[in-house]
């Protein structure tokens, strides 16, 4: 027989174990395939090679999507908006599922793939491309990048939230063109300014040359972003009507 | 345990659907909620369970507010719309996934209810059954549940001829005195023996919320023979015996509730039957 959960509050922990159960049941064999991709990729290339982070983006990308599957339809909406628990507990599951599950899962996959390309192949090939993974450094995967990822997520959280049909397609189309316009600001402010260009560089090198600027400047706009789009996804979720 | 109060709830500016809409539900009740195509009544359980917001108004179920969705209220309503959801779940797993979300859940009630409906393999997964199995492991589901109160949108819709004898005797068992149950259906004669209290919308307002028993009081269903005097009859209706006739109920004659002639009466002469209700 199942537990009850007799809490009367709006945040149970209870009831947040119940919700990711409730997704590691019905999810566990799509992550799993996703996760076997992964590991094939990992296991026939050079895990520090630029192909395979576009790769590994993907792959978040896809684990990620499965999140917009809960209002997606109308059925799943009515269904998933019903489901016994506050809006505050559905929302804490979908950003530990897209914040910090899916990049487990993805560090998990990557890992294994490389540990087996090292253990197989050892015997057969030259030592230095075997053991990609002692070389491995996990310096791309700093605190501050992931951050940046965090807010990234956070953007397609929201967007789950924000958007029925097709709206992982919809949030990436829009973070795309948003992106895209953002680099021709960049490029006519800089064009706009090509007279006083020195004062930019001058700036510019001040930035550099200050680590602790470098680091804390995209860290902080990073958690700003992230707890916006939290709060943002918050109201829509709870505005929500099908 | 229901009370909705002077909601306002439209989809466009332009046109409203409900506008003023008062309506009380009490517990030990299986509602019959009635209505034309588009008079709202699917709205009308969205709002319910907190899936649509009214403009104005308030509605309260079990004393919450319905459009917050708390989760205390959610875990004792249960909603079975007309076109349901069906995770990728074997029977089986239904209730390891979403039976903890409510406390009353029955393991046994849910088996029970499950071979009645004669589905026996549990090892099936609910997205590759028939439509009409599907909607047989929801309805387990949803009386397993136990909430206190429990929506239906044409729950029988779908079914076969004798999964709907099923049904009512698995709707007739499963009510209980502190449950609440509003059906909402077209098919009246599938729920004829079921329904203890009708409730009938039309152009955004609640015609008739009664009792059988009160109607039966107040109105009077009959078979004639030969012709009918269009004075004294509210609503009549040609079939092969000869007429089907409902008239004002002055000398307390004792008959039998016909629904689908009673709400046609309701659609014919809606005036004059607010007006023998409210005397």
């Amino acid at each position: 027989m199942p537990k009850f959960i007799i809490m009367d509050t709006s945040l149970s922990l209870t009831r947040i174990k119940h919700l990711l159960n409730r997704y590691f049941i019905e999810n566990w064999k799509k992550d799993l395939y996703v996760g076997l991709v992964l590991l094939v990729i990992a296991f026939v290339s050079n895990p520090m090679a630029e192909f395979s982070s576009f790769v590994y983006m993907v792959m978040v990308l896809l684990y990620t999507s499965r999140i917009f599957s809960n209002l997606a339809y109308k059925e799943s909406a009515q269904h998933y908006l019903m489901i016994p628990a506050s809006t505050t507990e559905k929302l804490i599951t979908n950003i530990f599922l897209s914040h910090i599950y899916y990049v487990l899962l993805l560090l998990a996959f990557l890992v294994l793939g490389i540990l087996l390309r090292a253990l197989i192949l050892a015997p057969y090939c030259d030592e230095s491309l075997c053991y990609t993974f002692l070389k491995f450094k996990f310096n791309s995967f700093n605190f501050a990048s992931y951050l940046s990822f965090l807010s990234f997520q956070s953007i397609l959280a929201f967007g789950s939230v924000y958007f029925r049909k097709n709206a992982f397609i919809k949030t990436l189309l829009i973070l795309s063109a948003f992106f895209f316009f953002l680099t021709i600001l960049v490029i006519f402010i800089i064009r706009m300014n090509v007279g006083s260009m020195t004062l930019l560089v001058e700036e510019f090198d001040y930035y550099v040359r200050n680590p602790n600027l470098n680091y804390l400047i995209p860290s902080i706009i990073s958690i700003v972003f992230t707890c916006f789009f939290w709060i943002l996804s918050y109201f829509r979720l709870r505005e929500t009507e099908v | 345990m229901i009370e909705i109060k002077s909601i306002e709830f439209a989809y466009s500016k332009k046109q409203k659907l409900f506008q003023d809409l008062n309506l009380s539900m009490q517990n030990g009740h299986i509602y019959g909620l009635l209505g034309k195509n588009g008079a709202g009544k699917t709205s009308l359980l969205k709002i319910l369970s907190g899936l649509r917001f009214p403009q104005k108004g308030s509605v309260e179920v079990l004393a919450y507010r319905a459009e917050f969705r708390k989760p205390e209220m959610l875990r004792e309503i249960y909603f079975l719309p007309e076109e349901i959801f069906t995770p990728m779940l074997k029977i089986r797993q239904l209730t390891n996934v979403y039976a903890s979300f409510y406390p009353n859940f029955s393991l046994e009630q849910y088996n029970a209810y499950l071979e009645e409906f004669d589905i026996t393999n549990r090892d099936l997964y609910i997205n590759k059954l028939s439509h009409g199995q599907k909607k047989k492991v929801q309805i387990a589901y949803a009386l397993a549940c136990n909430t206190k109160i429990l929506l239906m949108d044409e729950p029988t819709n779908g079914l076969d001829i004798p999964s709907k004898s099923i049904f009512r005797k698995v709707m007739a068992s499963a009510a209980t005195e502190d449950r609440l149950v509003l059906i909402s259906t077209h098919q009246v004669r599938d729920l004829h023996s079921l329904i203890d209290s009708i409730i009938i919308l039309d152009n955004g307002e609640i015609v008739v919320n009664e009792p059988d028993e009160r109607i039966t009081q107040k109105l009077c269903f009959q078979a004639v023979d030969g012709d009918v005097d269009e004075k004294e009859v509210l609503y009549f209706e040609e079939n092969l015996r000869g007429n089907l006739i409902v008239t004002e109920n002055k000398h307390q004659i004792e008959s039998h509730l016909d629904l689908e002639l009673f709400f046609n009466a309701v659609m014919a002469n809606k005036k004059r039957i607010k007006e023998i209700f409210n005397a």
